[in-house]
């Protein structure tokens, strides 16, 4: 229903332009990318000093297996995606992947903090809370510790939840975690990235079919959309002027 | 007990759809539509059903017989879930070995316990390592073993043993007490919550259902009922639509969200009570309708409980594992849907085929004791 009105409401307002350009395989719902939080340290980075620096901080599923896996990454690909539309600014996407929990990951902030000084943080995490069966309450107020460390440190932060498993979404209780996340960002004023919203979409649209057991290269495919995407909502939510279209 | 057999019936189809994950049918159950679930119907209908059986057996053969009892309906109940779990473990070794997307290579480290047999098995058998939807039957068992001194006490004084396990779900839920589990976390259904609702079951099947009577009348109570079955129906629907979600203030979402299957939310339970209070005012224990062959499937189901479960959780992972193998387009979602219902009916129908075979048999065999599958009597 939700999707279908979206889809209604989304050629009424583009009308013709929509059929003039191709389509856009990684389109999702509007409302599924919302950039209805600002992002202040990012606009001044862009605007004032023309130099973003953005830390991604998340588990193996920001990344990918092999020797040129990282290029392919979705880090890699906002990395691009951002320079390619900030025309003038010097971005950089430093990707820190770590295996461990939502609270683990909460300790290194600091030392990163310090290190590369971010002006935004992309926090992907969940997974293996998920997959360990971390307890609710633990796993909120890890979440909440962290953002809490990311934004009273000057940096803009963006949440980033588990990825649409199919496969093995139902052998774990995925629902209660992902709630959370979103919860828990609501509540510090935190923009959510929802890649599980977004790959769910994907998946019923048919874009990209998550339940195939091979590797037919949309692994790349899927990473490339997913950082721009993340490129629309820094974009977005940054409040900075495109300076190219997106196409 | 007809009725409770229907509605136990309809609650094993409702657990079976809510477990094949990702099917439309999915739609119909009533976790949708508010804040408590099948699980609930479940315990609640068990614990009435253990107290009218083996109360019976207890005030007539005294504790040490009835408590024998029960703990051997325990031992067959483990007995089932060890059962599950192999077939559990042969279909996720199955998708384990297949599956190799670079995509999900992290959520694939979830096949690494099948590495260490020596731990998870262990572990399995001592009830902490328990697969996402095997976690009713070790709530189920731990109810059981707890369950002789209890019903002791609930034939001495009902009220003060429904009092103290009321205090012990509000403690337990005050002071995060639970069991732990494996690899890490606590157990999903907290069983010192949940033998609330399960107490709470028996209280109603040993004379606690009177007491309340004047409740289940009173049209007051009718029109608070409805009006929070409708709240709840809202905030559900809410959860499943983000835009009829941005209309709800943000200081009902926090007030109500999130709700804790956990450790029973008094919002689940508070729900569920008022579904079985509406329930009961509108379908007495005679009601004609219950006579009706089109509620015979659902009724021979819930006679069956325990095999009709296990068989609806088998049947949960086969459908899964058609859906993902072959197709998962919704008119195949709906057949799995339906087939694994017929299945289960015709098997519940089996089941009584052969129980009137054994109660036809040589007439030197003594009669075979009901346990757990009360079906004299009319208590509810």
């Amino acid at each position: 229903m939700t999707r279908f009105s979206a889809l209604l409401a989304g050629m009424l307002l583009c009308g013709g332009a929509a059929f003039a350009q191709p389509a856009d395989v990684c389109a999702v719902s509007e409302d599924l990318l919302s950039t209805d939080v600002p992002l202040p340290h990012v606009a001044e980075a862009v605007t004032q000093a023309k130099r973003l620096q953005v830390a991604v901080v998340g588990s193996a599923s920001s990344t990918l297996r092999g020797a040129s896996g990282v290029q392919h990454a979705y880090p890699a690909q906002l990395e691009a995606e951002l320079g390619r539309r900030l025309a003038g600014v010097a971005v950089k996407v430093v990707p820190h992947i770590q295996q461990g929990t939502t609270a683990d990951m909460a300790t290194t902030f600091p030392r990163l903090i310090a290190a590369e000084k971010p002006n935004l943080v992309i926090w992907q995490t969940g997974t293996t809370d998920v997959m360990l069966g971390t307890e609710q309450e633990a796993f909120r107020d890890a979440l909440d510790k962290g953002l809490q460390t990311l934004q009273t440190s000057g940096a803009d932060v963006i949440l980033m939840n588990l990825q649409y498993s199919p496969r093995t979404d139902p052998m774990m209780h995925v629902g209660p975690y992902a709630d959370a996340m979103r919860t828990v960002a609501e509540d510090r004023g935190v923009p959510l990235f929802d890649r599980m919203g977004i790959m769910k979409y994907w998946n019923d649209e048919g874009t990209f079919d998550f339940y195939s057991m091979s590797n037919d290269g949309t692994v790349e495919r899927v990473h490339h959309c997913i950082g721009r995407l993340l490129a629309d909502q820094v974009i977005g939510s940054g409040k900075v002027v495109q300076n190219k279209p997106t196409q | 007990m007809p009725r409770l057999d229907l509605f136990r019936g309809i609650a094993l189809w409702l657990i079976f759809l809510d477990h094949i994950p990702f099917n439309v049918v999915n739609w119909v159950t009533i976790r949708n539509y508010g804040f408590s679930d099948a699980a609930e119907i479940f315990v609640f209908i068990s614990g009435y059903t253990a107290a009218f059986v083996y109360g019976r057996a207890m005030r007539e053969r005294g504790p040490i017989a009835a408590g024998a009892r029960i703990l051997k309906r325990g031992w067959q109940v483990y007995v089932a879930h060890v059962f599950l779990f192999v077939i559990y473990l042969a279909e996720i070794s199955y998708v384990g070995a297949k599956f190799d997307n670079p995509l999900f290579a992290e959520e694939f480290n979830l096949f690494g316990f099948l590495r260490s047999p020596d731990v998870i098995l262990t572990q399995a058998l001592v009830l902490k390592f328990k697969p996402v939807n095997m976690d009713v039957l070790p709530l189920y068992i731990v109810l059981l073993l707890s369950f002789p001194p209890l019903l002791w006490s609930l034939l001495r004084s009902p009220n003060l043993a429904l009092l103290g396990s009321g205090i012990l779900y509000v403690v337990a839920r005050k002071f995060g007490w639970n069991l732990p589990a494996f690899p890490a976390g606590k157990w999903y259904f907290n069983p010192f919550a949940w033998q609330f609702l399960f107490v709470f079951g028996a209280w109603c099947a040993l004379g606690g259902a009177q007491q309340v009577a004047s409740l289940i009348k009173s049209r007051t109570v009718l029109v608070l009922s409805v009006a929070y079955l409708l709240f709840a129906m809202v905030m559900t629907l809410a959860g499943h639509f983000p835009r009829m979600h941005q209309l709800i203030p943000t200081w009902i979402d926090r007030l109500v969200n999130p709700v804790d299957k956990t450790n029973l939310d008094p919002l689940r339970l508070l729900h569920f009570a008022i579904l079985a209070l509406v329930t009961v005012r509108f379908i007495p224990r005679d009601w004609p309708y219950l006579k009706w062959s089109g509620f015979r499937p659902a009724i021979i189901c819930g006679e069956h409980s325990l095999e009709i479960f296990c068989l609806g959780i088998f049947l949960s992972f086969a459908g899964h594992f058609l859906l993902v193998e072959i197709s998962n387009r919704a008119w195949m979602q709906i057949l799995v849907s339906l087939a694994g219902i017929v299945i289960m009916v015709v098997v519940a129908w089996i089941m009584s085929w052969y129980k009137k075979l054994d109660a036809r048999g040589p007439k030197s065999l003594p009669p075979q004791p009901a346990a757990g599958r009360p079906l004299a009597g009319d208590a509810a």
